[in-house]
């Protein structure tokens, strides 16, 4: 078991979803050694996943992550947690789950919480901080390209 | 409960209301403004947070049904392809807006006269010049002077930065000798009235942290405040009451408690916008307007106007601002005017947008199918980074008395007020305009050196500017308050937001409603003695 793949103690989902839900995240966004990213089912990602899901979205992520399970299990005979990631990704994308609403609405909520996490932000050579108070840079540019707009005639229209 | 008669009653403390209480304050009458929203906190700001792009889908999200804060009420929108955007709050909309601030044009005003549609308004753009320029004094301006695109106006702090995208999308539209020009915006450029300049937070659209950009709360408030208003939040009205003689006596409202009062009221003012207000007057039933306030022309709620928009971006083979400074960098009204031969009257502005963040730019990948789940991932993000740029096409919409802001017979607020529902069609003329400018904008986002090209149309959550519902005209039959902002109905009540609108022009509104605002506040002055003849 990798460390991405760890229990995730929450309240709100079962020990075997959230194992399933670990592992389905790093089949959606896994991570990447060269880029020095964690996947989207990092311990610490996944947990920020988790407390984003609303009470109302949970019932369907918990029927999602089962789905997968019995999707899995029927094609190969393997539990997803078992699976490589070129198995979990053979299955994400042979049974056209990126189309379920279930991953519609998880996926959603992972892109929030992984591009937010330091690690990934900083992958993206940006601080990995709020936007105020600190702000940021822009450059001025070239002005002088208002030139030939400056040179054309008025173009609104007169009123008799 | 009843309460003390004040001199003027204000409703909705957002562009209009501020601007309206500002401006009237300098009377020494006794003005409350009654606003259902409360203060908002800069501190509570999403981009004071680094999960900023997330929270602007949650607190601070533009869709109120989705938000469903208390101060809320929900709108039934399932009969229209675009959904109405607000906020409630002192400030109201423009704690949200991009701050995307342009002027209408002289030819706006004189649509029938010029173009054979719609109608006319009974001013013009000469009389509103004088309160545009107050109003960017008040709210403070950023642009450049000079813009063949518009008659002489005074530059009051210099433009936002061109940028990367700026600079890079310029390059598109000079290669085509297509008109651009730095946007006006009401973001400040310079430390201006109290508030700090911009410091490229990004994020406009989720409420400045910085208060550089120009919201109501912290341009015109203050001021009124200081002038002597007396501001009251959470109170929300329920009704505007009449005596036998059609004049408003007050209204009824909720007070931050539940509590329903009465304020009584000499002058009654209406700032709740295309949605809000018609929605009061609607509610405002009694044996002398059996069908709503100050509606005997029946055209309260009728002509409701949106803008169109096409959002057509694309991605670029270099870096751009991506996530960095305001989304609003330049525009260009090369097709605001009518050209028969287009295939549709009148016109639209290009608003030319920097970039997105990083979460913003990973669905936008995902939902566009330029980003897979699985191993292709990181590779198709990277390609995207900081790398969308574009622009959307505000396109002008016609008023068309089928587009409607009626109430719902079910839905009601946490007062139990009924809600509205909107009906609205995307017209023939805006269908072909927004085509039109898809294929224009495809064409200078090539230029410019994009590859792939995105686009949504329309934009089904850019519901931002809601007009027309209780429009301006001299003749009582066609038109719900007079050319300045008294109820033909109702000769103490005044409506001084974007539902007076007889046209929406192409461009952003809320520097017309507070100019608007300013004309009737002065109207109102300059008549004291004689104001309800």
């Amino acid at each position: 078991m990798t460390n991405s793949q760890e229990l995730i103690a929450t309240e709100s989902l079962s020990d075997s979803h959230c194992l399933v839900l670990n592992s389905l995240l790093d089949t959606m966004i896994p991570p990447d050694s060269t880029l020095s990213i964690p996947g989207a089912g990092d311990p610490a990602i996944v947990e920020r996943i988790v407390k984003s899901i609303r009470v109302g979205a949970l019932q369907q992520v918990s029927e999602g992550l089962n789905e997968v399970e019995a999707l899995t299990h029927e094609s190969s005979g393997l539990r997803f947690v078992e699976c490589d990631q070129a198995e979990r990704e053979e299955c994400f994308h042979s049974y056209g789950l990126a189309q379920r609403s279930f991953i519609r609405t998880l996926g959603s909520i992972a892109i929030h919480c992984y591009y937010t996490d330091p690690r990934v932000m900083e992958s993206l050579e940006m601080e990995p901080r709020p936007p105020f108070p600190q702000g940021f840079e822009l450059e001025q540019g070239d002005w002088s390209l208002l030139d030939p707009v400056r040179e054309r005639p008025k173009i609104y229209r007169n009123i008799p | 409960m009843s309460e003390d008669i004040v001199d003027v009653l204000i409703v909705g403390a957002g562009a209009s209301g501020a601007a309206v209480a500002w401006s009237l304050a300098d009377t020494k009458m006794r003005i409350v403004c009654l606003e259902q929203g409360g203060w908002t906190n800069p501190s509570d700001y999403p981009s004071t947070g680094v999960d900023w792009e997330n929270r602007h889908w949650g607190s601070f999200g533009i869709d109120p049904n989705q938000r469903g804060r208390e101060t809320d009420y929900p709108i039934n929108g399932s009969n229209s392809p675009i959904a109405v955007a607000n906020f409630n709050a002192v400030g109201g909309s423009t704690i949200l807006y991009a701050g995307h601030f342009p002027r209408f044009h002289p030819s706006d005003f004189r649509v029938k006269s010029l173009d054979g549609v719609a109608d006319d308004w009974p001013i013009d753009y000469e009389i509103l010049e004088p309160y545009y320029d107050e109003n960017d004094r008040m709210m403070g301006v950023s642009g450049l002077e000079g813009d063949p695109a518009y008659p002489p106006k005074p530059q009051i702090m210099p433009p936002l930065p061109l940028g990367k995208s700026g600079q890079t999308l310029a390059k598109g539209f000079n290669s085509l000798g297509w008109h651009w020009w730095p946007s006006d915006t009401a973001i400040a450029t310079e430390d201006y009235d109290g508030r700090g300049k911009c410091i490229n937070l990004g994020g406009c659209y989720t409420g400045c942290a910085q208060g550089a950009k120009a919201s109501s709360d912290i341009t015109y408030w203050p001021h009124a405040i200081r002038a002597g208003v007396e501001l009251r939040t959470h109170c929300r009205v329920r009704e505007v009451t009449v005596d036998d003689n059609d004049f408003a006596t007050g209204v009824t409202y909720f007070d931050e408690n539940g509590v329903e009062r009465h304020q009584r009221a000499e002058v009654v003012i209406l700032a709740c916008n295309g949605v809000g207000t018609p929605r009061l007057l609607l509610n405002s039933t009694s044996p002398r307007f059996p069908n709503g306030l100050a509606n005997r022309s029946g055209l309260v709620g009728k002509n409701l106007m949106f803008h169109p928009y096409a959002l057509i971006v694309g991605v670029f083979p270099d870096e751009l601002d991506g996530y960095k400074g305001p989304g609003v960098c330049i525009w260009s009204q090369e097709f605001y005017e009518t050209d028969e031969s287009r295939g549709y009257l009148r016109g639209f502005t290009f608003e030319c947008t920097r970039g997105r963040g990083v979460v913003g730019t990973a669905l936008t990948g995902l939902g566009y199918g330029h980003i897979p789940w699985g191993s292709g991932h990181h590779a198709a993000y990277r390609k995207l980074h900081n790398r969308i740029a574009g622009m959307s096409a505000i396109c002008e919409d016609f008023p068309e008395e089928h587009n409607t802001v009626t109430l719902d017979p079910d839905l009601k607020d946490s007062n139990g007020i009924p809600c509205p529902k909107i009906d609205y069609t995307v017209s023939e003329n805006s269908e072909k305009m927004l085509q039109f400018a898809i294929e224009r904008a495809t064409e200078v986002l090539k230029a410019s050196g994009a590859t792939d090209i995105l686009t949504e149309c329309p934009i089904a959550h850019g519901g931002w500017h809601l007009m027309g519902t209780a429009r301006m005209g001299t003749d009582p039959e066609r038109s719900v308050v007079n050319e300045w902002g008294r109820c033909h109905d109702v000769k103490n009540m005044f409506v001084v937001d974007g539902s007076t609108f007889v046209t929406s022009a192409g461009v952003n509104p809320t520097r017309t409603i507070q100019a608007l605002a300013l004309y009737v506040a002065d109207s109102m002055k300059k008549r004291l003695t004689n104001l309800f003849d």
